[in-house]
């Protein structure tokens, strides 16, 4: 993930054949004692098999030795002075080597003495180099996840005919564990709503449902949740944590915000809404740029996967910026949709998994090939159209702006003389005399409107270096100034104005003026400037010129109303030239290897695998990606949605089926649901279902004490997890239950800060900068990487939150409101509440808990400063409760 | 009351070394007793070894002070004042010219006599509680990947910060107060991403406190309830109590995280007024406040302590917001910012000390990166990654001493060189933590925050 220069590969030496010519044993005995011991204690640290290998240079081995360094020898026995490992030990140049301190002359000459005499190494010369790393791929192909999806037959078990319990069943009867047994009707439309549309049920859905809890009344249900556009909210949500989601960068310098970038997260809700088959939901991420139209045009935003990216700060070693930014789409992609972190093997072969360093660079290559865009959304036609009709605009705005400037400048020039010397004398009266003086000093007396304008102008441009020539003069008057002087000074700064005005060159101003004449011209005479002229320079035309302008200002109106400013666009990616690129030795870019070329990753693609030809390789990427074969792809995906409605998934490492990751806890289940997904056409709605309405889904959340002695983390799934709700699903059944949501889909962002927003929070905005602390509290994740979970916290910030935001006040207010309104009878509005909240009736003993509460005698000290009345805190207590945030 | 599932903390152990380490760590707290799945990951935990420092302070001189003005007194500077020669012509961010004499005098200091800066009269005075560095360097001459690089060993915003990691490892020993507290009127450049917790569960991020304005009422986001009296409030929680125990019983006293939030509420009813009263420097007596000062800075020194005091295991203090110590322009500015920050930070290192945390609290005192011996202009300086100063305070080092060396003209580390990921590790270390063993598991990967360096420089530990 990280490269390290090696400091030990400026030159590339050529190892001169060994010669050993002195008496061997006694070269043995100088190595024990004086080279040996040496190496020992200033070099094995950082440059030893057991121990760090920096720079890929072995000390702790006659091979290694010998071998030296990534880019080659470090010793030419015989020839001390041309040996790299000396000119280290001497401190010569960038290379200083140990880096903690030169060693003492003793010892730096007892090196240059063995490598005079041969360098004799009399250790053992078969441990193996730092370079040579093998993978096994025979055996690593018989890990389960590069195992084709098996097809496993439904097992036959008792009741139910969901394929999901039958694997289910298999596994809790081999494991002496019992199903805990349905849960209640109040509880599953509840865990329905939350887990497919993140708000609470409605009141009626809960007593009609109460009224059929028929297996068809509940797929009705199902359907109405999956159809809704809350529930692409919701599960949108879900996926931008993937694709790690934001709006800008988390460095401050040189970035701007990516305003475009809900168009990504609102492709993503609509994607999710129509139930786009998940292949691709994947192909239009990757490549949507290069698909035919209509398919290009109407899925362009999804490149917001990439557009979206990490970009980091190029000012110094932008190569490495530009590694790490490569580094950002390969670890997303990876993990994203493949579940493997192809990012460990960006500066070595993968540890644990069967991933080479030239595999990521195949895969780096195709996203070097590619750039950032801010693509327009429209047909090629259209932008040409576009484009053609931009060129006449600024032709028209540039012949139009020629002839003003032409025929204006005489004009100015003639007014100014009759102006300059005024307003640069009134000035220095004006700095002088402060406010409390009356405006009356003769060149201005008749004229405050232009006095006044003066002021704004000298505040405006008092630090703009670009207008200090014509300040200074007068900003060096003080009180024994005579008026003679004043006169000079003032002159000084006339003529320096003139010339700027009338585009001369004069060495006596500092700044390049001639440059900046339009600039000028807007300071001074434009509408916001010091002498506004407005269209007063007209009047001075004759009749030819008058039509002539006429002519060209029509021209320009007319297209201008025709040509829109900008064509609306998105943050994508386009195709950038197509090239390979070489192995980044250790990662580092300016030491490159052997060439990658594009193509796909050997474990998955075959060592036969074909490189990637069509422009970038994004296409034949994604087309890798999804391919049928891919054992990886399907599975992935089938379980993020399990994960997401469990709480866990079958891996629960999400984004990481590789050696580290967890194996599955149930895989003939994980593949009969990958398999069945990839034959029903990829559809996520269908998964859905299949699961929500399996008994495994439904089962009751309650635990079993002989199960938990058993499986005490419920891995097979004996029970259902009880699961908070995140802080999206709280925040919006916050609202939904006070009555306030404001249901408006899609659009630019809104700040969380914003008491007046109550939007959906998958709409707020989201920063890498500077992540809102309700989300940053609320376990939101990081922005700045893909994420495949939500690791979830419990701490006292978060209940601050409830208790004490003015969000929650307010809500508390209107959800108070909201229960007094709906009856006269008290003991009604309290179980109205209940159901609104918890979606279930209050209980008598909970009546009269209420009650007692809101009838309890208020704090003397505290009752007439105290701003909420006691239904408000009622109503409160309520949404901070347990069983509001805990979905059983 | 934190809650984070067994499941969660196994899975995210470091393997092979980390491991051993921390498992071990988390074992002796109780962590991994399947009895109790949930248990509370800021809880202070037992260290890999014994070690003197318990907290640690980090004075951030946001901008990159100037060592060769500072803390590191070249005399060439002035034999070879405008020229440039080739050990000088080094790259940084901009062009800069010839050497440039420091305008500042350095005078001997303290029994050890380590010359100091005449900009820093009163941290002259502590010199012999001091460990001064001057062999630090670090990768880039910009200022965000280096801001990065000192707060979390990465140049890139993708890694946890430094107090994130210490939380992680240590825990905290206040838990009505956050673990790890970040200062600064405003926001430095880069922003929250320097005391981000990154891939490390949101709990051990940053609290960001805005010091511009001390309000304790206001310093800690939602601390104080804006409708209700304390008594009144009480009853309301009394209230949500019942339920949640009502709740709680019917799901058979068995589910933690529950039992968890419970609490968890209890506690943030308790925070409200300690987390207030930590804030409330009208508590301390008047010749304290006034041996501070009263500057947005002073006052984070003086909270530093108070924190320290309850049990926080890191604060850090930025200068300012944006990077004030910048002075591109003109290096005289330095003389102004060393006023506003020369007697609040002697204060500090006066007042631990009396009050006895001094040996047990790590003060780290230093930039970004340094800047040129060379002249940006006609007075400034520019950035400086090829070396700079830091120095080290309390916590086990040893004081009135100077660890390493620069280069004749204080351009480039040269003796005893101290990598930014060296001084983590001996941060580390002085904190009774081992970098290589302080891991954690992420994305199929055993990160630490040395990433793959560091070496502990034993000789500044007393």
């Amino acid at each position: 993930m990280k490269y390290k220069s090696s400091v030990w590969t400026l030159f590339l030496l050529i190892l001169a054949p060994l010669e050993f010519s002195s008496a061997r044993a006694q070269d043995n005995s100088f190595f024990e004692s004086h080279i040996r011991p040496a190496l020992i204690e200033h070099c094995y640290e950082c440059h030893s098999t057991g121990k760090k290998i920096r720079g890929g240079l072995i000390l702790d081995s006659k091979a290694g030795i010998l071998k030296g360094g990534d880019s080659g020898p470090v010793i030419i026995p015989g020839k001390p002075d041309e040996s790299l490992f000396m000119k280290g030990l001497h401190y010569q140049g960038d290379l200083k080597m140990p880096p903690k301190g030169k060693l003492n002359s003793n010892t730096i000459n007892a090196f240059k003495e063995w490598i005079a005499k041969g360098a004799v190494d009399p250790r053992d010369s078969s441990k193996e180099t730092a370079n040579a790393t093998t993978i096994d791929w025979g055996k690593s192909k018989l890990f389960w996840s590069f195992q084709p999806v098996k097809k496993t037959p439904v097992p036959v078990t008792k009741g139910s005919s969901n394929p999901i319990d039958s694997f289910v069943q298999k596994q809790l009867n081999l494991k002496s564990l019992t199903n805990s047994g349905p849960a209640t009707p109040q509880e599953l439309i509840r865990r329905l709503s939350f887990t497919l549309t993140g708000l609470p049920p409605s009141v009626e859905d809960v007593d009609s449902f109460l009224k059929d809890r028929s297996a068809i009344s509940y797929e009705k249900l199902v359907d109405k949740y999956l159809s809704s556009i809350s529930y692409a909210e919701r599960w949108g949500r879900h996926w931008l944590d993937v694709a790690r989601y934001a709006e800008d960068q988390a460095h401050t310098f040189g970035v701007k915000p990516n305003s475009d970038a809900y168009k990504y997260r609102d492709w993503v809700i609509h994607s999710f809404d129509k139930d786009m088959p998940f292949n691709d939901f994947v192909r239009y991420q990757i490549a949507a740029d290069l698909m035919p139209e209509p398919k290009r045009l109407e899925n362009l935003a999804a490149l917001g996967f990439f557009g979206l990216g990490a970009q980091y700060y190029k000012n110094t070693d932008a190569a490495r910026a530009i590694a790490d930014e490569l580094d950002d789409r390969i670890d997303t992609l990876s993990r994203g949709f493949l579940g493997l972190t192809v990012s460990c093997a960006r500066c070595h072969d993968h540890k644990f998994d069967p991933i080479p360093t030239q595999d990521y660079y195949s895969i780096a290559g195709v996203f070097h090939s590619s750039k950032l865009s801010n693509t327009p959304v429209c047909t090629m036609e259209e932008l040409k159209t576009f484009e053609s009709e931009k060129k006449k605009l600024i032709e028209a705005e540039f012949n139009l702006n020629k002839f003003i400037q032409t025929e204006r400048l005489p004009f100015l020039e003639k007014k100014l003389k009759s102006f300059e010397s005024n307003y640069l004398e009134a000035a220095r009266f004006l700095e002088k005399k402060k406010k409390d003086e009356k405006l009356n000093y003769k060149g201005f007396g008749n004229d405050p409107v232009a006095l006044e304008r003066w002021v704004k102008f000298q505040d405006k441009y008092k630090s703009n270096k670009k207008f200090a020539f014509f300040a200074e003069p007068i900003s060096q008057w003080n009180d024994k100034t005579t008026d003679e002087q004043k006169i000079i000074s003032i002159n000084k700064a006339k003529d320096a104005l003139l010339k700027v005005i009338r585009n001369e060159k004069d060495a006596s101003i500092k700044e390049k003026q001639n440059k900046n004449t339009p600039e000028f011209y807007e300071a001074f005479f434009g509408n916001a400037g010091l002498m506004p002229l407005g269209d007063s320079w007209k009047k001075e035309l004759d009749t030819t010129k008058l039509v002539e302008f006429k002519a060209l200002e029509e021209q320009h109106i007319a297209l201008k109303k025709k040509t829109p400013d900008a064509l609306p666009v998105v943050n994508a990616i386009a195709e950038s030239t197509p090239s390979d690129l070489k192995v980044y030795i250790r990662g580092n870019p300016s030491k490159q290897g052997e060439i990658a070329p594009r193509r796909f990753l050997k474990i998955i693609a075959g060592e036969e695998r074909k490189t990637f030809s069509k422009g970038s390789g994004r296409t034949e990427l994604a087309e890798e990606i999804v391919s049928p074969d891919n054992p990886l792809t399907s599975r992935v995906i089938v379980n993020r949605i399990w994960a997401w409605h469990f709480g866990k998934g079958i891996v629960a490492t999400p984004s990481n089926f590789g050696k580290l990751g967890e194996a599955p806890s149930n895989q003939d289940l994980l593949d009969y649901l990958a398999g069945n997904f990839v034959e029903t056409g990829w559809s996520i709605k269908k998964l859905h279902k299949l699961i929500v309405t399996s008994d495994t889904f439904k089962q009751s959340s309650k635990d079993i004490s002989k199960n938990f002695a058993i499986d005490p983390e419920n891995i097979f799934l004996w029970k259902f997890n009880r699961q908070r709700l995140d802080i999206e699903s709280w925040r919006d059944s916050i609202l939904s239950i006070s009555g306030k949501l404001d249901k408006t889909i899609g659009g630019p962002t809104f700040n969380l800060n914003d008491s007046n927003s109550k939007r959906r929070t998958v709409y707020a905005k989201i920063s890498r900068h500077d992540l809102d602390p309700l989300l940053r509290i609320f376990d939101f994740p990081d922005p700045n990487i893909t994420s495949e979970r939500r690791i979830e916290t419990t701490v006292p910030q978060q209940q601050l939150f409830i208790i004490n935001s003015s969000f929650a006040i307010e809500q508390s207010k209107e959800l108070a409101k909201r229960l007094q309104d709906f009856s006269k009878v008290e003991r009604d509005n309290i179980n109205q509440a209940y159901k609104l909240i918890f979606s279930r009736n209050a209980s008598i003993q909970e009546v009269d808990l209420a009650l007692s509460f809101l009838y309890n005698s208020e704090d003397n000290a505290e009752k007439s400063s105290n701003k909420m009345d006691r239904w408000e805190r009622f109503a409160q207590a309520l949404l901070a409760s347990n069983e509001f945030i805990y979905i059983d | 009351m934190v809650l984070l599932s067994r499941r969660e903390m196994i899975n995210n152990l470091g393997a092979g070394t980390g491991l051993i380490g921390l498992g071990g760590i988390l074992g002796d707290a109780g962590l991994l007793n399947a009895a109790s799945t949930n248990e509370n990951p800021l809880m202070p935990k037992v260290a890999h070894f014994p070690a003197k420092a318990k907290y640690m302070i980090h004075l951030f001189m946001n901008g990159g002070p100037s060592q060769v003005d500072t803390f590191d007194p070249k005399p060439s500077l002035i034999k070879y004042n405008g020229q440039r020669p080739d050990i000088a012509n080094k790259s940084t961010e901009r062009k800069t010219g010839g050497l440039m004499q420091s305008p500042f005098k350095f005078n001997k200091s303290g029994k050890s006599g380590i010359e100091v800066s005449e900009i820093f009269p009163n941290i002259a005075s502590c010199i012999d509680d001091i460990c001064v560095i001057r062999s630090m360097h670090t990768n880039i001459p910009n200022h965000e990947p280096s801001l990065l690089m000192m707060t979390s060993g990465e140049t890139q915003p993708t890694r946890p910060s430094m107090g994130s990691w210490l939380l992680y490892g240590l825990g905290t020993e206040n838990k009505n107060l956050p673990g790890f507290v970040v200062m600064c009127p405003g926001k430095p450049v880069v922003g929250p991403q320097l005391w981000s917790s990154s891939f490390l569960p949101g709990v051990f991020q940053g609290t960001h406190i805005n010091n511009s304005s001390m309000d304790p009422k206001k310093i800690i986001q939602n601390v104080a309830n804006p409708s209700l009296g304390k008594n009144s409030q009480r009853e309301m929680m009394d209230y949500l109590a019942k339920m949640n125990q009502l709740h709680l019983e019917k799901r058979g006293n068995s589910d933690n995280q529950l039992e968890t939030r419970i609490q968890s509420l209890e506690m943030a009813f308790r925070m409200q007024f300690e987390a207030q009263d930590v804030f409330d420097l009208n508590q301390e007596p008047k010749n304290i406040r006034e041996g501070y000062g009263t500057s947005p800075f002073a006052q984070a020194c003086l909270t530093s302590r108070r924190l320290v005091e309850r049990g926080v295991r890191c604060v850090q203090i930025f200068t300012g917001g944006g990077q004030p110590w910048d002075n591109h322009d003109d290096i005289q500015q330095h003389r102004k910012l060393a006023q506003e920050t020369d007697q609040p930070i002697a204060m500090l290192l006066k007042d631990l000390k009396s009050k006895g945390l001094l040996d047990e609290t790590l003060v780290l005192w230093g930039g970004e990166f340094g800047r040129t011996p060379t002249s940006e202009g006609a007075k400034g300086r520019d950035h400086n990654n090829h070396g700079f100063t830091v120095w080290l305070a309390g916590g086990g080092v040893k004081g009135g001493y100077i660890h390493g060396s620069s280069d004749e003209f204080g351009f480039a580390a040269a003796d005893k060189k101290m990598h930014v990921h060296d001084l983590h590790a001996t941060m580390l270390h002085l904190m009774g933590l081992n970098h290589e063993k302080l891991t954690y598991r992420y994305s199929g990967r055993d990160f630490r925050l040395t990433d793959v360096e560091g070496t502990v420089h034993k000789e500044i530990i007393a």
